[in-house]
């Protein structure tokens, strides 16, 4: 199902924030590791998956491909829906911050 | 080593995951699965880590490389997953993510729905052939079928056996696939993050629950409709009182000349040979035989064997009727039983003679429809009449006169009834 709109799974969020700089599999795998702080651990069925689904929904696209890798960057729709994403996060996470008043 | 019993949830694999990982700390490794029983091989125990994954076309070209240059090696294919092994024992899993490995299994599910569509659209064809065919079974047809086993078969396996051997085995299968469908359908409703395609996949598994117990209910019903088939068509022997008052008697068909029916063997041999004709014999049938189907509601065939003298002469000839009674469940079976009675006879009369079908304006008769069919050199004729439901098929075969289908009409008592 193409993605239109609507919260991202945490694996295509991660994926798109990584690619901001392009990289290929095995780099963005560090990547995500980095950017979360070593939170998320993704695994390569996970970022297969995620890199196909988000070729074909036009928020990634492949800059480079030697047969035997990809590189991959985000694209100016990419960049909106994470844009969409985070503002969706940061609200949600401003609703939760009540629970520290608590 | 060899087989042993290990059945892998594909939805929720990490427990059998870690499973595989203690039988190669052990020194056991999987080598083969097929639903619900895995082959292991004996080494050298090595820690090792096992990711498993839902997957109906196996593992091949890029994606295979992607995980392989990520260490990760298939170990063993299974009919609908991919085990893959890592030397690394600290390695990620492949799946990370359960709403991403929703998007796999929601890929799967397609394919299940797919094969569960294909199955049933077979179902259908193969088990209800019978059943559409219905109206355009006419009693040839129907017998036809009643009698087709028999002649690959043991005579106790019929037809309906068979198909219902058949839909056992498919209604088995469908039920397997349906169970995975389903299964795929709630992890997806549980663990995609699109709210729309988790109540796609939960609407999906109910309708398909729903369409699949209807045909194979339908596809029992036609298991019984088969049974009732059979029972109904079959053969014995009838009484001359058992034919119908409307059947077209022996001594009817005979036009200005007079037939005189043989009662015995004994007849035969002392009047087939032109002589004179004692004109006591009394009209019989040398053979009543009595059919029942499930779309005729009286089906007799009778034939009688005598002398023919056309008017005027002291000599006549062998003279063989055979008629045919059907009396159909519905008008429209009749119709086509007509279609198909001349059809058979302009065939078996196109060679080596050809066949010429005459259509007699049935005004002024009580026919609905009288056809004959004959061929050009031959004595014999064909008649095929119908009136509503019933249809009649006279044959005459008249050894030394030469009669056209017209000549024959033109005398025959039973078309002039009304007129």
């Amino acid at each position: 199902m193409p993605y239109s709109g609507g919260p991202m799974t945490e694996a295509m969020y991660y994926v798109l924030l990584a690619l901001l700089s392009p990289g290929h599999g095995y780099r963005l795998m560090s990547a995500v590791s980095e950017i979360s702080a070593g939170r998320v651990k993704m695994g390569s069925g996970t970022l297969y998956g995620v890199l196909t689904r988000m070729q074909k929904d036009g928020l990634i696209k492949a800059i480079e491909d030697d047969g035997r890798r990809k590189t991959y960057a985000i694209t100016e729709e990419g960049k909106s829906a994470l844009r969409e994403e985070y503002a969706r996060i940061k609200a949600m996470a401003a609703d939760g911050a009540v629970i520290e008043r608590e | 080593m060899g087989y042993k019993r290990f059945v892998i949830n594909k939805y929720e694999p990490w427990e059998d995951e870690k499973r595989l990982e203690e039988l190669s700390a052990k020194g056991e490794f999987i080598k083969c699965y097929a639903e619900g029983f895995a082959y292991f091989k004996k080494g050298d125990p090595k820690r090792m880590k096992y990711s498993i994954e839902a997957s109906a076309f196996g593992l091949h070209g890029k994606k295979r490389r992607f995980y392989e240059e990520n260490g990760w090696k298939l170990a063993c294919r299974g009919s609908d997953i991919n085990i893959l092994a890592n030397e690394e024992p600290n390695a990620q899993p492949i799946h990370t993510d359960r709403s991403e490995y929703a998007h796999v299994i929601q890929q799967f599910h397609r394919i299940m729905l797919g094969l569960i569509i294909f199955l049933l659209v077979l179902m259908l064809l193969s088990y209800f052939s019978v059943v559409w065919l219905f109206p355009l079974l006419t009693h040839e047809r129907v017998m036809c079928f009643a009698d087709y086993s028999r002649y690959f078969l043991p005579h106790e396996m019929r037809m309906s056996v068979i198909i219902s051997i058949i839909w056992l085995v498919d209604t088995v299968v469908i039920a397997f696939y349906l169970n995975d469908l389903v299964s795929a359908g709630r992890f997806i409703a549980g663990n995609i993050e699109s709210g729309k395609a988790a109540g796609r996949a939960i609407s999906l598994n109910r309708v398909m629950t729903v369409i699949v117990a209807v045909i194979s209910v339908l596809g029992a019903a036609n298991i019984v409709f088969l049974l009732r088939l059979e029972a109904l068509s079959g053969e014995y022997p009838a009484d001359i009182s058992d034919v119908p008052g409307e059947a077209v008697m022996i001594d009817e068909f005979f036009p200005e000349g007079t037939f005189y029916p043989l009662l015995t063997e004994e007849d035969i041999e002392k009047y087939i040979v032109p002589s004179d004709i004692k004109k006591t014999a009394k009209v019989t049938e040398d053979e009543a035989t009595r059919f029942t189907s499930a779309v005729t509601e009286e089906y007799f065939q009778y034939g009688q064997l005598g002398a023919y003298i056309p008017e005027g002469q002291t000599q006549g000839g062998v003279a063989v009727t055979w008629c045919r009674y059907l009396k159909f469940n519905t008008e429209f079976s009749a119709g086509l039983a007509v279609d198909d009675v001349i059809n058979f006879h302009k065939e078996l009369f196109i060679r080596p003679k050809f066949s010429i079908v005459t259509e007699f304006d049935p005004k002024g008769t009580e026919f609905d429809r009288v056809i004959a069919v004959s061929s050009a050199d031959s004595s014999t004729v064909v008649f095929v009449v119908q009136k509503g439901r019933t249809v009649m098929e006279i044959n005459v075969h008249v050894s030394t006169d030469n009669l056209t289908a017209e000549e024959v009409f033109k005398n025959f008592p039973i078309f002039e009834k009304n007129s």
